[in-house]
């Protein structure tokens, strides 16, 4: 078996006879129901498309430490590709930075419809980290 | 940054666009059926005129109001 992965934002991927789609870039989330959104600019918003499997990563700051949302607040824009996705639930990991601490986020994604919902509200924070993958049928 | 491809998604016809940044970087943004694509390049307008139709339109707010009802529930 042997692999390579050529430059970034390249598409190639060769393991034994396969050749698997490879794609590597950055993302713009968008934010519903959010109150003084914190900046992505400078920060980890990147994606990367291996084979059928799709993994992204969220980076928020708030220098003020006053970021909220509400429950049911979402983050649009997944990055999406062409062709059905297979996990209609799937999986993100979330963390908060807040003025007390760090806390564990709850969330939820539809990435079918491209968005992630925040299933809790959150207020005084400073920092948002979320990753996130899901399943392309190809 | 440069309009590179769309792909169209099979569900809900959102648009997946990737673009090319200077620094030559794919970057990914996903619009969504129900937006407003008067200022996006008239390549991301015409295609919008195409495929979003109204039933489209109707099927993506149908979606999305059974999803908010099932958040709510849980």
């Amino acid at each position: 078996m042997s692999g390579i992965i050529g430059s970034s934002g390249s598409k190639s991927g060769v393991i034994g006879q396969t050749e698997l789609d490879y794609e590597e870039g950055t993302w713009t989330p968008t934010f519903n129901d959010f109150t003084n959104v914190g900046t992505v600019s400078g920060r980890v918003c990147n994606y990367v498309r291996i084979g059928n499997i799709v993994n992204y990563w969220i980076d928020v700051w708030q220098t003020n430490n006053n970021m909220s949302w509400t429950t049911a607040a979402r983050i649009d824009s997944v990055p999406t590709f062409h062709g059905q996705i297979t996990s209609f639930h799937s999986a993100y990991n979330g963390i908060v930075y807040i003025s007390s601490g760090v806390q564990a986020l709850h969330c939820k994604g539809y990435t079918q419809g491209g968005y992630i919902y925040l299933t809790e509200a959150h207020s005084t924070v400073r920092h948002l980290w979320i990753n996130g993958s899901y399943a392309l049928a190809i | 940054m440069t309009l590179d491809k769309i792909e169209v998604n099979i569900t809900h016809k959102h648009f997946s666009v990737r673009e090319i940044m200077e620094d030559g970087r794919y970057h990914r943004r996903t619009i969504m059926c129900n937006a407003d694509v008067s200022s996006e390049v008239q390549e991301i307008q015409d295609k919008a005129e195409e495929v979003w139709t109204d039933e489209v339109k109707s099927a993506w707010a149908k979606f999305q109001e059974e999803q908010q009802a099932e958040m709510e529930a849980e």
